[in-house]
C-alpha cells in the first residue's frame, strides 16, 4: 500500500523513514494472517465466500432477477421450467425472481435488528456492570422480565401492537435480542472491573468515560461481536416466523417466511413455493452460522466448537 | 438450598408481576379494541351497545382497577372469563396445557434419542462417515426453520407415502396410537434444532471427556473400549442434556406457536396467537403468564438439576 505523502518536515528523517517499514509489515502480516485462516479453517472461508454472494445479491438482486417482485405476467402455480426455474405462485409471480429479491430483505432485517441489540442491549449491560448498585439491579430485572417470554411470543405481542409490517416486526424483533445483549455485555464487565489494570488506571486519574471506553469496552467487544453474528441469523430466523404467520412483511414484500405462509395453502399442489424459499432461508443461516462459529474460534480459541 | 429456592422463587413471582404489567399495557395499546370487533363493522351498532358491552367486561374501568381486578383474580386462582367464548379461561389452558406439553416433551424425548447416541458414536469414530453424517445434521439442523422442515415432513408424507395426519386432534388418553400419528411430525419439526445444539454439545463433550487421564487409566486397566464408554464417559453425557434443556424452553414454548397452527393442535400456543389476534384481552393476558410461570419453572428445576448432578456447582 502506498503510504500518503503526508510527514512534515518537522518530523525527523529517521521516524520518517521507519514508518512506511512498520505499515508494510503490518499489511503483509495481516494478509499472511488471512491466507493462513483460509487454508486452516476451510468451513469458516467458505461460509465467508457464501456470505458474500448473499451481499452481492441482496445488493444487485434487482438486476439479477429477471422479473419484479409483484410482476403477474407468468400462468400461476406453474411447475418449474425454463422461464421459471423455480415456478411460479399462486398469483403467477416468478418464485426464482422473489427468492433472490427476498435475500435484500432478509439481509436488511438482520441489519437493523442486531444494531437496536447490540447497542441498547449492549450499552444497558456495560453501563449496569460498571455502573453497578441499584441501576444495575433495575436494569437486569427488567432485562429478566424480557427473558421471562419465550421470545417468539413476545416478538409477535410487539409486533401486533406496533401493527403488521415489516418495520415493526424488526422493531419487535430488536426489543426481543436486547436482554441477550444486556447479559452477554455485563458478565465480561464485572469480571473486568476485578483486574488490577483497571484499579492502576483509576489510580492514576483516568476518567470514568475513559475508563468505560479505553480500558472496559474493548474486553466486551469479542464476545458482543460474536454474540451480533450469531443474533443475525436469529432475527433472520424471527422475521420469517412473523412473516410467515402475517404480522411481518406484508405483500407483495418478497420476504422469505411470508413466501413460505402463501406456500402453505398450496403446498401439496405446488411444493416449489414451499421449497426454494425454505432453501434460501436455511443458506443464509447456515454461512451466518458457520462464519460466525469460525469468528468465534478465531477470538476465542478456548470455546472452540470443534465442528 | 431452601434459602436458594426461596431467593429464586422471589425473583420468579418479580419477574411474572413485571410480565402481567407489559403483557396487561400491551393488550390495552393493541390497535383495533375488542368493543369494535365484537358489534361489528356495522355503523349501526350504537354508543349504547358500545358501553353496555365495555360495562360488561369492565373496559369502562380505570386501568388500574382493570389490572388489579384481573390480577386479584389471578392470585386467588380465577384467570377470567375469555371475551370471547365467555368460558372460564382456567377450562380452556386445562384443556389445551396438555397438548403443548405432550408436544414440547415428544419433542425433547426426539432430541435425545437421537441426538446423544449420534453424539457419542460420531466422537468416537471421530472423522469417520458417521461423524461426518452428524456434524452435517447438526449443522443442518440448526440452519432449517422449523415451519418449512414441518411444511416438508408433510409433503413429503403426502407425495412418497399418500398419507397425512388427520386433521381433527385426539387427545393421548383417548387412542394413544391415533394421538402419535398425529404428533410425530409436529415433534420432529419442532425438536430438530433442540436434537442438533445436543448433538454437537455431547460430542463436544465426549471428545473431550475421552481424552481425560482417568479414561486412559481405564483403558490401561484392561476395560474394553465399550466398557470405557459405557462405564466412565456417557455419565458425563448428562449434563448437556440438563443445559440444553433449560436453554431451549423457550425456543420449544415459542416454536409451538408455528408448529400448532401447522398441524392444527389444538394447544397453548396456538390460543395466544388466536387470542391477540381477535383481541381477547383476558386470554392473552393469562394464557402468556401461564407461559411465562412455566418457563421459569423449567428453568429453576434446570437450576437445581445441576447443581444436584454436579457438586462442583454450587447454589449460589
Amino acid at each position: 500500500m502506498n503510504r500518503p505523502a503526508t510527514s512534515s518536515p518537522a518530523e525527523s528523517p529517521t521516524l520518517a523513514d521507519a514508518k512506511p517499514d512498520l505499515g508494510a509489515v503490518r499489511q503483509k502480516s495481516t494478509w499472511s494472517n488471512l491466507k493462513y485462516f483460509a487454508r486452516r479453517d476451510l468451513i469458516s472461508t467458505s461460509a465467508a465466500i457464501l456470505v458474500a454472494l448473499l451481499v452481492l445479491v441482496a445488493i444487485f438482486g434487482k438486476w439479477i432477477a429477471p422479473y419484479s417482485a409483484g410482476a403477474q405476467d407468468a400462468m400461476r402455480l406453474l411447475s418449474p421450467e425454463r422461464a421459471y426455474p423455480f415456478g411460479t405462485d399462486n398469483y403467477g409471480r416468478d418464485v426464482y425472481s422473489r427468492v433472490i429479491l427476498g435475500t435484500r430483505v432478509s439481509l436488511v432485517v438482520g441489519l437493523i435488528c442486531v444494531p437496536i441489540g447490540l447497542f441498547v442491549g449492549g450499552g444497558l449491560g456495560l453501563l449496569a456492570g460498571f455502573i453497578g448498585g441499584k441501576f444495575d439491579m433495575v436494569v437486569m430485572r427488567l432485562m429478566d422480565i424480557l427473558f421471562g417470554f419465550p421470545s417468539l411470543i413476545l416478538a409477535i405481542l410487539i409486533a401486533a401492537v406496533l401493527g403488521a409490517s415489516l418495520t415493526n416486526a424488526m422493531i419487535a424483533i430488536g426489543i426481543v435480542i436486547i436482554p441477550i445483549f444486556a447479559r452477554t455485555a455485563r458478565g465480561p464487565v464485572l469480571s473486568v472491573m476485578q483486574r488490577e489494570y483497571i484499579e492502576s488506571a483509576r489510580v492514576v486519574g483516568a476518567s470514568r468515560p475513559s475508563l468505560l471506553f479505553r480500558h472496559i469496552l474493548p474486553n466486551v467487544a469479542t464476545p458482543l461481536i460474536i454474540q451480533a453474528t450469531l443474533s443475525f441469523s436469529a432475527a433472520m430466523l424471527d422475521e420469517a416466523a412473523l412473516s410467515f404467520l402475517g404480522l411481518g412483511a406484508q405483500p407483495p414484500t418478497p420476504s422469505w417466511g411470508a413466501m413460505l405462509g402463501d406456500a402453505r395453502a398450496y403446498f401439496e399442489i405446488a411444493p416449489w413455493m414451499a421449497i426454494f424459499p425454505g432453501v434460501a432461508i436455511a443458506l443464509a443461516v447456515l454461512s451466518l452460522n458457520l462464519l460466525g462459529d469460525g469468528l468465534r474460534d478465531y477470538f476465542d480459541p478456548r470455546t472452540r466448537s470443534r465442528l | 438450598m431452601s434459602q436458594f429456592l426461596a431467593r429464586r422463587l422471589l425473583a420468579i413471582v418479580f419477574m411474572l408481576f413485571g410480565m402481567s404489567v407489559l403483557v396487561f399495557g400491551a393488550m390495552r395499546l393493541l390497535p383495533g379494541d375488542i368493543v369494535n370487533l365484537m358489534v361489528g363493522m356495522q355503523s349501526s351498532a350504537s354508543a349504547e351497545q358500545r358501553e353496555a358491552i365495555e360495562g360488561q367486561y369492565g373496559l369502562d374501568r380505570p386501568l388500574v382497577f382493570q389490572y388489579t381486578d384481573w390480577m386479584g383474580g389471578v392470585i386467588r386462582g380465577d384467570l377470567g372469563k375469555s371475551m370471547r367464548s365467555q368460558e372460564p379461561i382456567s377450562h380452556e389452558i386445562r384443556r389445551k396445557l396438555p397438548v403443548t406439553l405432550e408436544l414440547t416433551f415428544l419433542s425433547l424425548i426426539f432430541a435425545v434419542v437421537v441426538a446423544v447416541p449420534l453424539g457419542i458414536i460420531s466422537a468416537i469414530r471421530r472423522n469417520s462417515p458417521v461423524d461426518l453424517f452428524a456434524r452435517i445434521l447438526g449443522v443442518l439442523g440448526l440452519a432449517i426453520p422449523n415451519f418449512w422442515l414441518a411444511i416438508m415432513l408433510l409433503l413429503i408424507a403426502s407425495r412418497y407415502f399418500h398419507w397425512l395426519p388427520s386433521p381433527v386432534f385426539t387427545p393421548f388418553f383417548d387412542d394413544p396410537i391415533e394421538n402419535l400419528q398425529q404428533m410425530w411430525m409436529p415433534a420432529i419439526a419442532l425438536g430438530m434444532v433442540m436434537m442438533a445444539n445436543l448433538m454437537r454439545m455431547t460430542r463436544s463433550i465426549m471428545l473431550d471427556v475421552m481424552g481425560q487421564d482417568y479414561i486412559r487409566v481405564a483403558r490401561a486397566k484392561g476395560l474394553s473400549e465399550w466398557g470405557v464408554v459405557v462405564k466412565h464417559a456417557i455419565k458425563n453425557a448428562g449434563i448437556p442434556v440438563i443445559t440444553l434443556i433449560g436453554m431451549n424452553a423457550g425456543y420449544l414454548l415459542g416454536g409451538t406457536v408455528i408448529i400448532e397452527q401447522i398441524f392444527g393442535l389444538p394447544g397453548i400456543g396456538w390460543m395466544i396467537t388466536n387470542a391477540i389476534f381477535q383481541r381477547d384481552y383476558t386470554t392473552v393476558q393469562s394464557a402468556v403468564l401461564i407461559t411465562g410461570l412455566l418457563f421459569a419453572l423449567v428453568n429453576l428445576c434446570v437450576d437445581v438439576a445441576y447443581a444436584l448432578l454436579d457438586p462442583r456447582i454450587r447454589f449460589a
